[in-house]
């Protein structure tokens, strides 16, 4: 004990203090898993990627079970084909944050922050194609949704926790004023200021771009010529002006593969396989069975009859359980096969959207002319023979406007309609903004009974606002309700003003 | 330290302090020596003697001998004999050992000191184990602690650790999983601190923390709980269990601790004559308690009726999964199974499923020693089979402890563990095609087990009743499905002792805790969601090293008042790393290895590294033995936090006055034999987990069309301020023993909060983000546990009567959430939220209600069903998952070597949503879609749902004040376009009051075994989890949740039954 000193404690627990520390705190928190910078065109072509080709659980809700029923493409036993709400699975949250994704919304985010003017590798080129591709899953929310936050989309990463909303007019503005900007930059710019090869959709051509830009201004005006007139006819105008899609080369798609690798096959191969099979709708199959459209035996298998048949959307639980589906006619392959494309905007859109604008004097000439090469690039997209095409072209009334601005707008949108099949946003957006086809409104007086659902038989207009935007962005979700009208289905968006 | 240049210096500075703290408090020892009068440090002298027992006059080893008022002390060598150095200011020693007498005497001025020990009226023991494995006397802690002796461990051999503590400690919550043997419990100690994140205590074992990993558990859309830890330790080689309830007690244990603490202290070999051999063994059988109550009238089919076939013969299609079909009276009807057979009840083709279970357990120890060295060695083989068939664990475990005294001055300890475990046929759980749960409470009543143990159809694939593929034959899921894992464990542990003096010693301890994991699921190609069948195979490895050090010096600064301080450090270093392959499309059937996959495997991989550096000081006085003041201090250093403030520091101060001792002369030890009141306060601090400080990008596996691609890595944002949690609690309470300690009383009351807490807080998804790491948030609790121990019969016959009753009681209130986010979502399943609100208790249950009336009925619509109020999807508040109280009843009688215990555990209060439930009445399987069948079938009713008429009154039902009287057809009032979407139908009391424990036991006298080399020989009668006394619940027991996470208190899914266990146990010792 006398031996004993403060020096020789003090030593003693310094010795100890410096073994147990021999190595630092500071460099084990780096995540070893992960890299903190990323060559920015990994992160492009996987955001081009899921931005169009949607992966299972949005393909089934969205794709399936809100805009394919309530088109009437598509028949399902999910409640909304019922124009109900699925409490168990909570589909409008799904979808809402599907559509805002940290791979499509947050990724746009994250490179056009690098690639601003201000960010670490400014890049304008770039930057337009990273903000055309991010807007439009904002574009897909708004047109399900209403207003949505759109400039303070994706910016969780910069903070922005609490994105305020901005009215349709405001998204739909914006975009498409931007969209004129970026085509004046695109003429400007060579291919090799954009991604090259990592670009999935036209591999870097600039000349591509430009007519893609060009066309979805030209879709995007459209869409909003009900509800402001003179906006669109400048936009619409404006699009005319400059090139468009010409062939279906110049689709916008984003190819997907036979693989067993979930993340290249399309989404539409796990929804009909796992998320409840669908059969096309009995509204379509008729339609098409009337015009011996040569697409049917491409989207369904003939039933034991050598007929093609469709099933009745909207029929109540018991009547749906005692229904003979019998005779109805298997969905394709070609509608839910692993490597189906995923379209976004095609040649066949861009030329029906032109006999529109040319029937309605808003810019352009031979309705006519555009309608029928619509029809030729939707049923070549589908792989139709010419020969066969020609007969429909030559034989059916449909293929052919008669003059009758009121009949002729119902067939254009018809077959921009029946194009749009395994693109049934777009599908949903018709027959919303123009009425065409006509969906006739539910009585619970049919036979088989059909269901009123939650909005007295009329067809859904919207989706409501997620819970999880109700009560996790409270404010923001109540103002844009208060302005919007209802949180309801039946409350109309701002464009759909017909 | 390599922190950062202004963390070198401030922990330079900080342990500088420290240093010179201590370095003062020893001066003060040598100016104190200084000052007392000359020859007083030489009066230090030794004392020596020999314990004897009362009971046969035989010598005791092993009894302490302490100093009174001080931690000072020594045991007895194996002939009773022990020597101890007295200082001069020591007045009393205590003689203590397990199961005597505690003894007391004055030392006065003699140097041997003789003691008979004479059995204890009441087996109270006296000293425990505390933070950093120092042994302390009861009655100078300053908060409560639960404790559980090796006899209380084993006696009902209980396979899981955890599970035996159950109703036994008041203020500890334990809820196992419905997941068979080898599953994970929740364990929760006074309430929930953590709004998210965990809130499981801290394990130590002999004093060493180790991580309790949970490798996956279910969620709503199911999942394998693939146990934990904990599951691979070995009861019978556990001496006590210590439960630190809150920080208060858990202070110095540092982070982890927050929760409190489950110390676990194994056993050691005894200095004893010769080696003593322990052998026993068990054997339980475990069967399904519980099932639901199916109806068995009517069988497979809707609205009454079975469609006829063109040949006139009813037949049930696939498409019908429903029990809604026509009453089952014989007659012919074509089924599933394509024969046509009589359409009867099969009242038990649930019950046909599972098998008895049991669970089997050998093992054997040996202790030896002498003065110098001890040791223990023992091994442990475990079988157990679940009732679902399959599912079956074997568990090895080999475990040696060793001590020595090398000299005088320097003692060691080492103990190695090893463990190997093999579990197959983990359950599925909750909303997954395996879960057999699942198809069979939603089985057609008319559905014969032979038929369905025909599993395959001739192409293959596997045999369905339904065409819905996410309800999978069972038969078909534990043939073809499966798990296979397998766990392997080494712990070792190394510590050493040095006493400088009689009154410092240094601690030096390290260890190393790891383990691998090997886990094979698959899935048969042919499952029908699966129709390519998969396979995944994980190894998962893990590795905690600790290396500590303890300074401690004990000092008496006067006569009166003695003192004891320990400066320490501790170094936390822990990996976690796995490599995953996943296959599917197999080539050859029934091979599950990854070269059969058909596809391109898929592979993953990570790892992860945690480092927490520590300095840690306690201070503890006495006065007078009766006064006890303690005081901690802790300092972390963790590398999870940002590097520029990774430092936290946390106090405790607790007391503890014994006030019997201290009014000796006025008190009446045959009224209070021992009274005490303590209180404490403390606080503990908490780091996040690894990687959550910086946003990070991830290379996909994958590519898109040959091109590399890469995103966020996570959906979760990462927080560069993130700060440490804190609770602060404060805990008062009394221990009180009265009539000689035949009755004592020990009751607790605390108050805690948490704040800053770490949240993985949900955020709008338009942020493109689901989550971000927060600072945030205040979760306060409060209750009071009372625990009441009582010998009420002593009779000279022999005849014994013990009895102990606790109660205890939790309030907990969510103060605050964050700014601008107004709830905090804990989890949900299919019709029911649980949500954190502020102002409200935590884990409040939320669904659709029923529209009432004022005076409470329902309102019944003009079709006959009840309505929801403000639809559906409109979910208010309807209950809480946490019991209002919980407590235990424990009795012991004993006669001679006969005696017979049990434990009643009871919990009052706390709601469960039954999503099981839900779908039973949906599918039309159990007795309450009984009512108003016969009737509507028969067109002379139907089901009259209970309540008022309703009418609409501007587009709003109002009541008419009529009594319902509209029949309508039971299956629709339970469907859902009924009762089904209105989640308040499947909300269940909790309540419960469970024969826990049951054992009857038997020592064999000892003239039936003279003669033999036998010493002692025990044979028990043993059943656990018996029956339910009392259960408020329909279908389900209570404790079958999917889940231990934070809202699976809330929440049954398709569960399958929980089990009893009955058998008998022989331990022999030789």
């Amino acid at each position: 004990m006398k031996s004993l000193n403060i020096k020789k404690i003090s030593a003693l627990v310094t010795v100890i203090i410096m073994l147990v520390s021999c190595e630092g705190l500071s460099d084990i928190n780096d995540n070893p898993n992960s890299l903190t910078s990323i060559p920015d065109q990994y992160l492009f072509t996987n955001m081009c990627k899921y931005t169009i080709s949607d992966a299972r659980q949005l393909t089934a809700r969205a794709q399936v079970f809100f805009c394919g029923t309530w088109s009437h493409l598509i028949s399902s036993s999910y409640p909304e084909d019922r124009y109900r709400i699925n409490t168990d699975t909570d589909d409008e949250s799904i979808v809402w944050q599907d559509l805002y994704s940290t791979t499509t919304v947050g990724l746009a985010a994250d490179l056009k922050k690098k690639l601003g003017p201000e960010g670490t590798d400014p890049n304008p080129v770039k930057y337009a194609m990273v903000d055309i591709v991010g807007s439009i899953r904002i574009l897909k929310a708004s047109d399900l949704y209403g207003d949505v936050p759109y400039n303070d989309a994706g910016k969780g990463a910069e903070g922005v926790l609490l994105p305020q909303y901005d009215t349709q007019e405001t998204i739909y503005k914006d975009v498409i004023s931007k969209l004129g900007t970026y085509i004046t930059l695109f003429e400007g710019s060579t291919d090799a200021d954009g991604y090259g090869a990592s670009d999935p959709f036209y591999s870097g051509s600039m000349e591509k771009w430009i007519k893609f830009a060009n066309s979805l201004r030209l879709r995007l005006a459209m869409r909003i010529r009900y509800a402001d007139p003179s906006a669109a006819k400048t936009a619409i105008t404006a699009s005319l002006a400059k090139p468009l899609m010409t062939s279906n080369d110049d689709n916008a798609r984003i190819l997907n593969f036979n693989t067993s690798v979930l993340y290249q096959y399309s989404g539409w191969y796990e929804a009909f396989v796992n998320e409840g099979r669908f059969s096309l709708s009995k509204f379509l199959v008729d339609k098409m069975n009337a015009s011996n459209d040569p697409r049917l035996p491409i989207f369904a298998e003939p039933n034991s009859n050598g007929l093609y048949e469709g099933y009745p959307n909207g029929l109540t639980s018991e009547a749906r359980s005692s229904y003979d589906a019998t005779n109805v006619s298997v969905t394709a392959p070609a509608l839910y096969a692993k490597d189906i494309p995923s379209y976004f905007l095609t040649y066949s859109e861009v030329c029906f959207l032109q006999a529109e604008a040319a029937l309605y004097g808003l810019g352009g000439s031979k309705p006519n002319t555009h309608f029928r090469n619509g029809i030729t690039a939707a049923m070549k997209q589908w792989g139709v023979s010419d020969a066969d095409i020609e007969t429909f072209l030559a034989e059916e009334e449909e293929a052919t406007l008669s003059g009758n601005t009121e009949d002729d707008f119902r067939k254009i949108c018809t077959q921009l309609w029946m194009s749009c099949i395994s693109n049934n946003w777009e599908a949903y957006n018709v027959v919303r903004r123009t009425g065409y086809p006509v969906i006739p409104v539910r009585t619970g007086l049919e036979s088989p009974q059909l269901d009123v659902g939650l909005t007295n038989g009329a067809l859904p207009r919207r989706i409501q606002y997620p819970v999880t935007e109700i009560t996790l962005n409270v404010a923001n979700c109540e103002a844009a309700i208060a302005r919007q009208g209802p949180n309801l289905m039946t409350t109309k968006v701002w464009w759909d003003a017909k | 330290m390599k922190i950062s240049t202004r963390q070198t210096w401030k922990t330079f500075l900080v342990f500088t302090m420290m240093a010179a703290i201590f370095g003062l408090l020893a001066e003060n020892k040598v100016l104190a020596g200084h000052s007392f009068p000359e020859g007083i440090i030489q009066q230090e002298r030794i004392v020596t003697g020999k314990v004897t027992s009362g009971e046969d006059g035989l010598p005791l080893s092993g009894v302490a001998v302490v100093i009174k008022g001080t931690t000072t002390g020594v045991s007895t060598d194996r002939n009773g004999n022990y020597s101890i150095s007295v200082p001069a200011t020591a007045q009393t020693l205590v003689f203590s050992f397990l199961g005597m007498e505690t003894f007391e005497v004055s030392i006065q001025q003699r140097s041997v000191i003789n003691v008979v020990m004479q059995p204890a009226v009441t087996a109270v023991e006296e000293v425990i184990v505390t933070a950093l494995n120092i042994t302390r006397q009861k009655k100078a802690l300053g908060y409560s602690i639960g404790e559980l002796s090796a006899e209380a461990i084993e006696r009902t051999k209980e396979n899981s650790v955890i599970n035996t503590l159950a109703g036994k400690i008041p203020g500890l919550l334990i809820q196992p999983n419905a997941s068979g043997p080898a599953g994970t419990s929740r364990v929760l100690l006074r309430g929930y601190n953590q709004l998210s994140g965990s809130n499981d205590p801290l394990y130590v074992i002999d004093g060493i923390p180790f991580d309790n990993m949970k490798f996956g558990e279910s969620g709503m859309y199911g999942g394998i709980d693939q146990g934990d830890i904990l599951s691979t330790i070995n009861p019978a080689d556990i001496e006590s269990i210590s439960v630190l309830k809150g920080p208060n007690a858990a202070s110095l244990y540092g982070s982890r601790a927050n929760n409190g603490v489950i110390v676990i202290t194994t056993k050691s070999g005894k200095a004893r004559k010769g080696i003593g051999i322990t052998a026993s063994t068990s054997y339980t059988a475990d069967t399904p308690l519980l099932f639901p109550d199916f109806q068995n009238v009517y069988g497979q089919g809707s609205n009454g009726t079975l469609d006829v076939g063109l040949d006139g013969i009813p037949y049930t299609s696939k498409g019908m999964p429903y029990s809604w079909g026509p009453e089952m009276k014989g007659q012919n009807v074509l089924d599933w199974s394509g024969k046509v057979q009589p359409f009867d009840p099969q009242p038990d083709n649930m019950r046909d499923f599972y098998q008895t279970g049991h669970t089997s357990s050998t093992s054997i120890a040996m202790v030896g020693g002498n003065e110098n060295v001890n040791a223990r060695l023992s091994g442990t083989y475990d079988d157990i089979s679940g009732i679902q068939p399959t599912n079956d664990i074997t568990r090895y475990v080999i475990n040696m402890r060793t001590g020595a005294k090398l000299s005088d001055r320097l003692s060691v300890d080492a103990k190695a563990t090893f463990v190997k475990q093999r579990v197959t046929g983990r359950m599925q759980m909750a909303d997954m095609q395996g879960n057999p749960g699942y198809a069979l409470t939603l089985m057609p009543r008319n559905i014969r087990t032979v038929d369905a143990m025909n599993i395959m159809t001739p192409e293959g694939n596997e045999n369905l009743w339904t065409s819905d593929r996410y309800k999978g034959n069972p038969y078909w899921t534990i043939n073809k499905q499966g798990t296979d894992e397998t766990i392997d464990r080494i712990t070792a542990l190394v510590s050493a002792k040095y006493d400088f003096t009689d009154w410092l010693s240094l601690q030096v301890r390290a260890s190393q805790d790891q383990y691998s994991k090997d886990y094979l699921y698959y899935r048969a190609k042919g499952t029908q969601v699966y129709p390519m069948g998969n396979i995944t195979h994980i190894k998962y490895f893990n590795e905690e090293f600790n290396s500590d050090f303890l300074l401690t010096a004990n000092n008496n600064i006067t006569s009166k008042i003695t003192s004891s301080i320990s400066l320490g450090g501790n170094n936390y270093d822990a990996k976690f790393s796995y490599i995953s392959q996943n296959g599917a499309n197999f080539k050859v059937p029934d091979f599950y290895h990854i070269s059969n996959s058909g596809n391109v495997p898929g592979t993953g991989s990570y790892e992860s590294h945690k480092r927490t550096l520590s300095l840690y000081g306690t201070a503890q006085f006495v006065y007078n033995g009766y006064l006890f003041i303690d005081l901690t201090a802790r300092n972390d250093w963790s590398s999870t936090l940002p590097a520029s403030d990774n430092s936290y520091f946390y106090p405790s101060v607790t007391g503890s006055f014994v006030f019997t001792d201290a009014f000796r002369d006025a008190i009446s030890p045959a009224i209070l034999s021992f009274g005490k009141v303590r209180a404490s306060w403390a606080q503990a601090g908490g780091d996040p987990g690894v990687y959550q400080t910086n946003l990070y990008y991830n290379l996909y596996a994958d590519t898109y069309n040959n091109l590399p691609v890469g995103s966020v890595s996570s959906t979760t944002l990462p927080n560069r301020n993130i700060k440490p949690y804190i609770t602060t609690s404060i805990e008062l309470g009394t221990d009180l023993r009265f009539f000689n300690d035949r009755l004592s009383l020990d009751f607790t009351y605390y108050s805690k909060k948490t704040i800053n807490q770490i949240l993985t807080a949900s955020i709008p998804r338009s942020t493109a983000y689901f989550t971000q790491i927060i600072n945030a948030g205040e979760l306060a609790n409060k209750g009071f546990e009372v625990l009441l121990t009582s010998s009420p019969l002593k009779s000279a016959s022999g005849f014994n009567w013990d009895i102990s009753v606790n109660l205890a009681k939790n309030y907990s209130e969510v103060v605050e959430l964050y700014e601008g986010i107004p709830t905090l979502l804990l989890g949900q399943d299919r019709n029911i939220q649980i949500y954190a609100k502020p102002g409200r208790p935590y884990g409040d249950l939320y669904v659709a209600k029923y529209l009432r009336d004022k005076n409470g009925n329902r309102i019944i619509d003009t079709n006959g069903l009840p309505i929801a109020d403000g639809g559906t999807s409109n979910y208010q508040h309807i209950g809480n998952f946490n019991p209002d109280w919980t407590g235990g009843i424990g009795n012991t009688f004993s006669y001679k070597g006969l005696s017979f215990y049990s434990l009643i555990d009871v919990r009052k209060g706390g709601e469960f949503y039954s999503v099981g439930t839900r779908y039973m009445v949906i599918y039309g399987t159990t007795t309450e879609t009984l009512e108003g069948r016969k009737e509507w079938y028969a067109g002379t009713g139907g089901y009259v749902a209970e309540g008022v008429k309703g009418k609409l009154e501007n587009g709003v039902w109002v009541s008419t004040g009529e009594k319902n009287d509209i029949a309508v057809n039971p299956q629709s009032y339970w469907g859902t376009g009924g009762v089904g979407n209105i989640g308040e139908e499947f909300i269940m009391d909790g309540t419960f009051v469970k024969m826990r424990e049951m054992a009857l036991s038997y020592d064999l006298p000892k003239r039936f075994i003279s003669g033999t080399p036998l010493g002692n020989v025990t044979v028990s009668l043993i059943g656990r989890n018996l029956f339910f006394i009392y259960r408020a619940s329909k279908h389900y027991d209570p404790e079958s949740s999917y889940n231990s996470g934070n809202y699976g208190a809330g929440v049954e899914n398709h569960a399958q039954p929980t089990t009893k266990s009955l058998g008998f146990s022989i331990k022999i010792a030789l």
